[in-house]
């Protein structure tokens, strides 16, 4: 993933305060993730895509509880669940859903055009990777 | 009962838990911490792994955040044991270390259990246990500047400092007092398979010797073994096991099995007094089962949270303990034990999972790097058998298909 995939960039207020640039960026062809799926994007730090009957959704790929892929761990309905330790969350809001986790994952906007799936990160995630 | 003040004695996996638990099922009132250590409720599990082996200084991995503590109003007491406990039958009243007095309308005992130490081996700096951070920062410390090391037991704890201190170029022997080395795994393949693996990192074992003595002399400590043997090391790790803290649960004369007695809704014989964790001894069926397993104590927290509130028991996961050696990853999901048949699947990459059934019945698995049998195991401990047992055996077949959900 480069950052020549940008589409465009604009400035949000984020709860801390910071002003973080975010931009708009290639996921995956839509026909790449079907029902059920899941993958990481190569971003730094990485973002996970999932596709929870035919909705979208996306997160921060990096378990909150030990920094490990939860693209390597199981989607299950909306849910998904880090295969190191079994903490969940919701895919929807990122809520953590199960112990060992309780601080939830970074959520982002998706869209879909083109036929290509589309996620919305901060811009310094992109041009890192 | 939302009102209530509820005193956690332990700031262990299963104090938080429950911490946090209560006000996940809108527990209103008091809720006071409290714990012996300085630091906040912490993560055990790395203690033997990347707490021994990282490079940069490590950080305590936090059980709840620290902004947790203040927006969910839990009280956190750090630093101080509870010394005693006391109740006039409707509310009780601790004493800490530190002098303070509390009172509280409910206890949940937490407090976990102390590493067992040996009686014939002295009170020496370089003579450690691993349950806390500190003992882990004393252990880490030493272990970069030794050149041997010994590992007395090598159950979970015992394996992964020996495994830790391999892999940082420490020269390891374990003793395991029992004949076969990993005794508490209960797969003689998958114990066969680790075995190798700390073989080729050039760990040594001797099974069936017991250390007798041990001179503590100022370039190093001379250990005697049963078998006459006698080895030079600079420091020993004791991973021989801990036994449950129940002291406070005897002033109150509360009933006791190797821990402290509790039923499916995890109150002990006491009115008022819960406990869970590694301390609490489960009543589950006609078995007595304490475990001392990460996952099972938060479990444990978040059980007694809704028992606590009022909700009625959720069943127990299926227990379950992991543990991390060299590059393998080990998991015990169920009670393998209690198995009267077993069934080995050997992937070809190297994994190796033993089924356990009693009949048709799964209740056991032990696995090497076997993640998505695990997993699926996890959900399908209990449930019988849908083709015969030889099933098991095939490489290709996803566990959900041959085994019902309980």
């Amino acid at each position: 993933m480069s950052s020549g995939q940008a589409e465009q960039t604009v400035t949000v207020r984020q709860d801390d305060e910071q002003h973080e640039s975010l931009t708009w960026v290639v996921a995956c062809a839509v026909a790449d993730l079907p029902d059920g799926e899941m993958t990481a994007i190569n971003t730094e730090p990485p973002v996970a895509v999932y596709n929870v009957d035919g909705e979208f959704f996306s997160t921060a790929d990096t378990c909150t509880h030990m920094k490990s892929s939860l693209t390597e761990g199981y989607l299950d309905g909306d849910q998904v669940e880090c295969a190191l330790h079994m903490a969940t969350f919701c895919v929807r809001d990122g809520r953590a859903t199960a112990l060992p986790a309780t601080v939830p994952l970074r959520t982002f906007e998706v869209k879909i055009e083109d036929n290509t799936l589309k996620v919305r990160l901060p811009a310094s995630w992109v041009e890192l990777a | 009962m939302s009102g209530a003040s509820v005193a956690i004695v332990g700031a262990s996996t299963a104090g938080a838990a429950a911490a946090y638990a209560l006000r996940a099922e809108g527990h209103e009132g008091p809720v006071v911490l409290i714990g012996a250590e300085q630091t906040a409720p912490y993560e055990r599990p790395p203690l033997s792994k990347d707490v021994l082996t990282s490079a940069d200084d490590p950080q305590p991995l936090w059980l709840l955040t620290p902004d947790t503590y203040v927006s969910t109003n839990i009280e956190l007491r750090l630093g101080a044991a509870v010394t005693s406990l006391e109740t006039d039958g409707s509310r009780f009243r601790l004493a800490l270390a530190d002098g303070a007095r509390l009172s509280a309308d409910t206890v949940v005992l937490a407090t976990g259990g102390r590493a067992r130490r040996l009686d014939v081996l002295p009170a020496d700096p370089r003579i450690h246990v691993l349950r806390t951070w500190a003992d882990a920062q004393a252990l880490r410390t030493q272990l970069r500047a030794a050149d041997r090391a010994l590992v007395l037991g090598s159950g979970l704890i015992g394996a992964e400092c020996a495994a830790s201190a391999s892999s940082q170029g420490v020269e390891v022997e374990v003793i395991e007092a029992q004949h076969v080395p990993f005794p508490s795994l209960p797969s003689h393949e998958v114990r066969g398979a680790l075995l190798r693996t700390f073989a080729q990192h050039g760990v040594t074992f001797r099974t069936g010797v017991t250390v007798t003595g041990c001179q503590a002399g100022s370039d190093g400590l001379i250990v005697s073994l049963s078998d006459g043997n006698v080895i030079e090391t600079d420091l020993i790790v004791i991973g021989i096991g801990v036994e449950p803290m129940t002291g406070l649960a005897d002033q109150l004369g509360a009933e006791t099995q190797r821990g402290v007695l509790v039923d499916d809704r995890m109150r002990t014989s006491v009115p008022g007094l819960f406990a869970a964790g590694d301390v609490a001894t489960r009543r589950i069926g006609d078995r007595l089962v304490r475990h001392e397993h990460f996952a099972s104590a938060q479990a444990q927290g978040a059980a007694v949270a809704r028992s606590v509130v009022g909700l009625d028991p959720v069943a127990p996961p299926a227990a379950w303990a992991w543990s991390d050696q060299f590059t393998h990853r080990l998991d015990v999901v169920g009670d393998p034990q209690g198995g009267t048949e077993r069934r080995l699947r050997r992937g070809d990459d190297g994994s190796l999972v033993e089924f356990s059934l009693a009949g048709s019945r799964l209740v056991g698995v032990t696995a090497l790097d076997a993640h998505r049998t695990v997993r699926d195991a996890r959900r399908l401990i209990g449930g019988v058998l849908r083709a015969p047992a030889e099933g098991l055996e095939g490489n290709d077949v996803p566990l959900k298909q041959l085994v019902s959900t309980p």
